[in-house]
């Protein structure tokens, strides 16, 4: 398969991946770069999310707070602002009418083939 | 050794080493400095919870085990932006499709010239604009020969003049724009703000001249009287307008290039261009 697809289609989707881990819990940059890293197909790195998360700060999606780590420096707590809740539920929305757009023309095509 | 206690230095400056040249990379792709500040802030702390973690496990802190663990993580080349390679692509393919149509020593020499143009580096360090300098002489030597061709009667020289004070003008406004979205990797603005105000201060200055200094008025108060208000007008008038311009610059959002609001408009992390100061 076209690996450049697919890393377009995870980057697309990815912004929805991040305020819906964040939404969950409130959570720390490295933990939300394990628990998207563990979910078969994303394969995300930290090079991919850290630059999201500084963006999604930047544009008021998430907000933070300090809070001291066992080890180093202080650590940056993410969670959902209320314009973050808001377009969690937009981007969700709009992934769910994709999602069942898409599966609903493969099993045609799926159907097609069988007769 | 405790987990709370300080690294020994050459630990540190190995992260340090690491953090530098990330922020080095997202400098270079104009990201802002709140941005900068955030992703490093990020990658350091993510350092120490693997180096917490090694330790639990059992391991010995030293050089090697930082070592490994900065080798384990993205380069730092990888926060340039996924668009970077396109480009880079777009740029190899635009050249080697040059390469192909040229055989003759001139097209080679033109294809050396434009490799030698896509492969300079991009400058990370801030420094003067050219295009300010360029905005703020290019009037001056319009002036001249503006003058040069009246007393001469030279039209061409006049109307080159004219020329130059224009595009000087231009030159200063497209410089004043560049240097407001650089992130800092551009200075001399307030250069390019005099070569902005040039053309209208000029004009004013000769429509008031020639009304006041034939006016009754103007005989009145002597010609010296009258060039000293001048003078004093038009240091006000660029005061006030360079006032304002800074302003105007101070409200423009931190660190972020149009290039950059554009590609992400569209979804895509933004591109090494956006940073690119030339």
């Amino acid at each position: 398969m076209d690996s450049t697809w697919l890393s377009q289609m995870r980057k697309g989707i990815l912004e929805l991946c991040v305020l819906a881990v964040v939404t969950r819990d409130e959570t720390y940059g490295y933990a939300i770069v394990e628990t998207l890293g563990k979910i078969p197909g994303m394969e995300v790195t930290e090079s991919t999310i850290y630059p999201l998360l500084a963006r999604l700060c930047s544009e008021g999606l998430l907000k933070h707070r300090m809070a001291k780590s066992p080890s180093g420096p202080s650590r940056r707590y993410y969670s959902l602002s209320a314009t973050g809740k808001k377009r969690l539920n937009e981007l969700s929305s709009a992934w769910g009418t994709i999602v069942d757009s898409v599966s609903t023309l493969l099993s045609q095509r799926e159907t097609s083939v069988a007769l | 050794m405790e987990i709370n206690e300080p690294y020994p230095i050459e630990i540190t400056q190995s992260i340090n080493r690491f953090l530098d040249r990330i922020e080095h990379v997202l400098l270079t792709r104009g990201t802002s400095r709140a941005e900068r500040t955030s992703i490093c802030a990020e990658v350091e702390s993510q350092i120490h919870t693997m180096i917490e973690r090694k330790l639990e496990a059992g391991a010995e802190l030293n050089l090697d085990l930082v070592n490994g663990i900065i080798e384990s993580m993205d380069p730092p080349e990888s926060y340039a932006p996924s668009i970077e390679p396109v480009l880079q692509s777009e740029q190899v393919l635009h050249a080697e499709s040059i390469s192909a149509a040229s055989k003759e020593p001139v097209e080679k020499a033109m294809l050396g010239y434009v490799r030698k143009i896509l492969d300079r580096p991009k400058r990370t360090t801030p420094g003067l604009d050219w295009v300010a300098i360029f905005g703020l002489i290019t009037p001056f030597l319009g002036v001249l020969l503006v003058f040069f061709g009246m007393n001469g009667r030279h039209e061409g020289s006049t109307i080159l003049g004219f020329l130059l004070i224009f595009a000087g003008v231009a030159a200063s406004g497209i410089s004043f724009w560049r240097i407001r979205h650089s992130n800092g990797l551009l200075t001399g603005q307030r250069i390019a703000s005099v070569g902005m105000l040039m053309l209208p201060l000029l004009m004013v200055n000769g429509i008031l001249s020639v009304v006041l200094f034939r006016s009754p008025f103007g005989q009145f108060l002597g010609s010296l009287v009258l060039a000293a208000a001048l003078l004093y007008a038009n240091y006000r008038v660029v005061k006030a307008a360079m006032h304002w311009l800074a302003s105007y610059s101070a409200k423009a959002p931190e660190g972020v290039f149009a290039t950059t609001e554009i590609v992400r408009d569209a979804g895509i992390e933004p591109g090494p261009l956006s940073g690119v100061a030339t």
